[in-house]
């Protein structure tokens, strides 16, 4: 009767011991710190959340596979939360609510896009959570417990005016062309300062549509003041590329300036070869020999993990992963005004691109930013003509 | 600039066109209320880039294989799911919606949300009198219009594209005529969906691909057979080129948001006054 | 007790569980935030089917919504409007449009008022988006203040900072909402819209105004919308135009399908199709299947939504002994 079989004690007692064997397993993991990762998913734009979040479970692995972090004699596993927010101010709440709510997490990583944190600083701010984000670029002293674990937008602006004042001595005017987005709007902005401090004539700035690909009629506007130079500013990778093409398309044969990061043979390849000129740019090409060593190792694990091509905007997701587990582990605390503390004193911290520091305590009156090396290249001829690392003072 | 403004529509205007085609057959004539066309267009655009970029097949074929998947899928949208309700705006709103959320879903998870690119037919731009016109978006103005001419062709020209008439003109007469219905509309749905790969095809490598290409497709496509008139080829292209003039000008004194506002309202306005559009006769 | 009567008991019960539902999940703020979404969707797709009952089907309620939404965000962040006030002025901005509008609409036949009200819906997230020195354009609006606390009678505190006093606000007026709608439900004028609806040109013949009805039933439904909006934007403090498109309008749409055409039907939708990601949110992007799944069965085997569940199940059940005697 095999009814009978099914509570045989040799079964009963393998079973015994299997939940033996995984209670201590399970309490061997028990020192886990658990951190919310919020990323844009699923909805337009979500192409970068998604390499992003690869990329934070990456570092989470690597972190947990050297120990974790230690905490006076304890070792934590970091055991990363996922949410998807839709890439909308809406989800972002959600998301943020259900991490902090639910989930009970004191801190919390991801996003680079303004509106959407922004969303989750009403929820974190006030419950006191750590936001270590991809990429803030708007500190301001109030949000006490945000950081942004990489350099915001405009850091290696300076860099990107120089360089191209180097390479290229006509150019006497700017043109801008930016996104209706606040960030986008302060970068151009942030771009004008620079220009009128170098002796730059400054011409009109043309506003375009946040996500649109179309930038003829754009194009056409900057065109007829005729400038020597354009700054286009910051977009996702395609929309940059796009903007660029379109702009050769109708004839512009000057440089093209974006402190857009990215990767350079993505954008060679968006761009088209025989457009790529002249373009100067916040990144750099992930195949260069002389790569930052950390980027070299970032991109082994990757293509070990998820066997698909490397994204360099996926270093964005690394670090705010990255950047919080240092700050925890130098704060020796999970407690988070600690952590906070400690974070924003630090004189060294490691990045993907080389040492860094904390800064942004001059520009934004709080020193949340890890600043890190930024890399500046020129596309000509379709390929990287010549990458700079900028070392940013703020 | 205001002459570049009207190139830059023109162009624009023939890409809106190009997006209405299928649009037109399955919308305008049959009266199918497929709001997933924008994503069957989506679909068409990964299939070429699926056959061209990652299987390396050339261009041309693989817009050939987009096209024959996307009939056989037009095919099977009838049958299986819009014919139970042909006729039934609410539930076919709602097998719409499904198809949307299930080609994007699939789409993200099949090929990653991330935009791809399909390389493109023709580098270079066409510089007349000072004028600027890259030449894919002068290829796709041939394109599109080689494809309404033949369109128009096999409507008035062909057994099917007449017995297409007559069913959306009335079905039970065109029954009574001896025409398969059911056959009519799986072949309109088809070949609507087969028209949609063609411009995302052309589409995707002008632009990009990704999953989320539709909601443009599906709401200009719908404008562009509105102002021109449901059921109407030429009524379409007219559309469409007034769409984009008002695009390419408006743009250029104002922002781009205030142009699409300034077309969405004189649809509105149509559909107010004469909602058979500019060249619909109902 | 005769089952009349017991029904009534069984009714009653259920809806003094649902009000007491948030105090008894007090601590638990993920449930509550479900919860008021949950409300504001109800209210939703009750007032879209009130308007569909006269044919007017409409894809473009997400816009009325925004206009609410931006309306009292803007009146009470930027010209210091008490919030109760600027709720209302929400809703009063939504039906002034819906007034204006309303009387060319009424002639348009029912697929070309499906397409205006998709265009409407998109000229006004556009418009939102290009306005932006008012209402942030693409970024959005943040800063939108919590409706202001008081006491009651010196004895109870109201925070709406908390979440569970915001619950019970959004309880409140959907409660109050629903009355209103079931009243006009349920009236004389409620049997001439269904009028309309089913029959328009006979409605006319006997003497019922037609384009009036329309556009009334039309402006009481977006005010509900925009009234809805305003809830939306003093919970969520923070707006942004993608949440208002065309997508969201079809999701409302679809709460009202699925859930069926009766006056219950549209909460059971809500209530369903709000439920379901939350549930499934462990699926992540794959999350989209089961929503997919449950709108094809619904529609391929429940035509009449939800609401027509019970009957069903009663006619098969009845079915079965007929079938044992053969």
């Amino acid at each position: 009767m095999v009814k009978k079989r099914l509570f045989s004690p040799m079964l009963v007692s393998a079973m015994g011991a299997l939940m033996l064997i995984g209670s201590v397993i399970s309490s061997a993991a028990a020192d886990t710190v658990k951190i919310g990762s919020i990323w844009g998913l699923s909805g337009p734009g979500s192409q970068l959340g998604v390499v992003c979040k690869d990329a934070a479970a990456a570092a989470a692995e690597w972190i947990n596979g050297k120990g974790g972090i230690t905490v006076g004699a304890k070792k934590y596993t970091i055991q990363l939360v996922v949410e998807d927010n839709k890439n909308t101010a809406a989800g972002s709440l959600n998301a943020a609510t259900k991490l902090v709510d639910k989930d009970k997490v004191k801190f919390i990583t991801g996003m680079n896009v303004p509106f959407q944190f922004e969303a989750v600083q009403t929820v974190t701010e006030p419950n006191k959570v750590v936001l270590s984000t991809g990429k803030c670029s708007n500190l301001i002293p109030k949000n006490r417990f945000t950081f942004s674990a990489t350099n915001g937008f405009t850091v290696p602006m300076p860099g990107l005016y120089e360089f191209m004042a180097k390479n290229y001595p006509a150019v006497k005017s700017v043109a801008y062309s930016a996104h209706d987005e606040p960030g986008a709007q302060v970068v151009a902005k942030v771009g004008r300062d620079i220009a009128t401090k170098m002796g730059f004539k400054v011409l009109d700035t043309v506003v375009t549509q946040f996500g649109t690909k179309e930038y003829y009629p754009a194009w056409t506007k900057l065109l007829k003041d005729n400038p020597d130079a354009v700054d286009i500013g910051i977009s996702f990778p395609d929309s940059l590329a796009a903007n660029v093409r379109q702009g050769r398309e109708q004839g512009f044969k000057g440089p093209i300036l974006s402190c857009g990061t990215g990767d350079s043979n993505v954008f060679i390849t968006l761009i088209g070869k025989d457009y790529a000129n002249d373009f100067i740019y916040a990144g750099f090409d992930m195949n260069a020999p002389d790569n930052p060593a950390m980027v070299k190792e970032i991109m082994k694990l990757w293509e070990a993990k998820y066997k698909k091509p490397f994204n360099l905007d996926a270093l964005d997701g690394w670090s705010s992963v990255w950047a919080l587990a240092q700050a925890i582990e130098k704060a020796q605390s999970l407690d988070v005004e600690k952590v906070v503390s400690t974070w924003e004193t630090m004189k060294t911290i490691e990045t993907p691109w080389g040492t860094g520091t904390m800064g942004g305590q001059k520009v934004f009156g709080i020193n949340h930013m890890v600043l890190c090396p930024a890399p500046i290249s020129m596309l000509r001829d379709g390929k990287v003509q010549a990458t700079h690392w900028h070392k940013p003072d703020m | 600039m205001f002459w570049q403004g009207v190139v830059n529509g023109f162009s624009a205007g023939w890409i809106y066109v190009l997006v209405a085609l299928g649009l037109t057959l399955v919308f305008g004539i049959m009266r199918t209320v497929q709001f997933a066309h924008g994503e069957v267009y989506m679909l068409g655009a990964h299939a070429v880039f699926f056959a061209c970029v990652v299987l390396g097949i050339n261009i041309i074929g693989a817009f050939g294989i987009a096209v024959v998947a996307l009939f056989i899928l037009g095919m099977l949208m009838e049958r299986l799911l819009f014919r139970r309700f042909r006729g039934q705006i609410e539930p076919s709103i709602i097998v719409a919606i499904g198809l949307i959320l299930l080609f994007q879903t699939t789409a993200v998870v099949t090929f990653g949300a991330d935009e791809k690119h399909i390389p493109r037919f023709i580098q270079g731009v066409l510089v007349i009198g000072g004028l600027h016109i890259a030449w894919d978006r002068v290829l796709s103005v041939i394109v599109g219009a080689g494809i309404m001419l033949a369109l128009y062709a096999f409507i008035k020209g062909t057994k099917m594209g007449q017995a297409m008439i007559a069913t959306s003109q009335d079905m039970d007469a065109a029954t009574l005529q001896g025409v398969n219905v059911n056959r009519v509309s799986s072949v309109s749905m088809g070949i609507g969906s087969a028209l949609a790969a063609v411009a995302g095809g052309i589409m995707g490598s002008i632009f990009t691909v990704e999953p989320f290409m539709g909601s443009f497709a599906i709401t200009k496509g719908l404008a562009v057979i509105i102002l021109g008139g449901l059921g109407s080829i030429g009524g379409a292209v007219i559309g469409g080129l007034i769409l984009g003039l008002v695009d390419g000008v408006v743009s250029l004194y104002s922002s781009s948001t205030m142009a699409s506002i300034v077309g969405f309202a004189l649809i509105v306005l149509i559909l107010i006054v004469k909602p058979s559009g500019l060249m619909g006769g109902d | 007790m005769d089952s009349g009567r017991s029904r009534r008991i069984g009714k009653g019960a259920l809806l003094l569980l649902v009000c007491l539902l948030p105090i008894a999940m007090r601590g638990n703020d993920y449930f509550l935030h479900v919860y008021i979404v949950c409300a504001i969707n109800i209210i939703l797709a009750s007032s879209l089917r009130a308007m569909a009952t006269t044919g007017q089907m409409s894809i473009g309620q997400a816009g009325f919504m925004a206009i609410g939404a931006y309306t009292s965000a803007i009146l009470a962040a930027k010209c210091g409007i008490p919030v109760y006030l600027s709720m209302l002025g929400g809703g009063c901005a939504a039906t002034v449009l819906a007034a204006l509008i309303g009387f060319p609409l009424s002639r348009i036949r029912t697929i070309y008022f499906v397409m205006v009200t998709m265009f409407l819906g998109e000229i006004i997230r556009l418009v939102v988006f290009e306005a932006s020195s008012l209402t942030g354009g693409s970024t959005g609006l943040m800063g939108i203040p919590r409706p202001e606390a008081f006491s009651f009678f010196g004895l109870l505190q109201i925070d709406f900072s908390n979440k569970l006093h915001f619950c019970y606000l959004v309880l409140l007026l959907l409660l109050i909402i629903l009355l209103v709608l079931y009243n006009i439900h349920r009236s004389h004028a409620g049997t001439a819209f269904a009028a309309i609806g089913q029959e328009e040109s006979l409605s006319s013949s006997v003497g019922i105004n037609v384009a009036r009805s329309k556009v009334l039933i039309f402006s009481v439904a977006c005010f509900f919308t925009g009234l809805a909006g305003s809830l939306y934007a003093h919970y969520m403090t923070v707006l942004n135009p993608d949440a208002f498109g065309t997508f969201t309008s079809l999701y409302i749409l679809i709460y009202v399908v699925v859930g069926g055409r009766s006056f219950f039907g549209p909460i059971a939708g809500a209530i369903l199709l709000t439920l379901i990601p939350e549930f499934f949110a462990a699926l992540k992007e794959y999350q989209p299947y089961v929503f997919v799944l449950v709108l094809f069965l619904i529609v391929f085997l429940l035509p009449g939504g939800l609401v027509d569940l019970p009957r069903r199940i009663r006619e098969s059940v009845r079915k079965a002994p007929l079938e044992e005697a053969r």
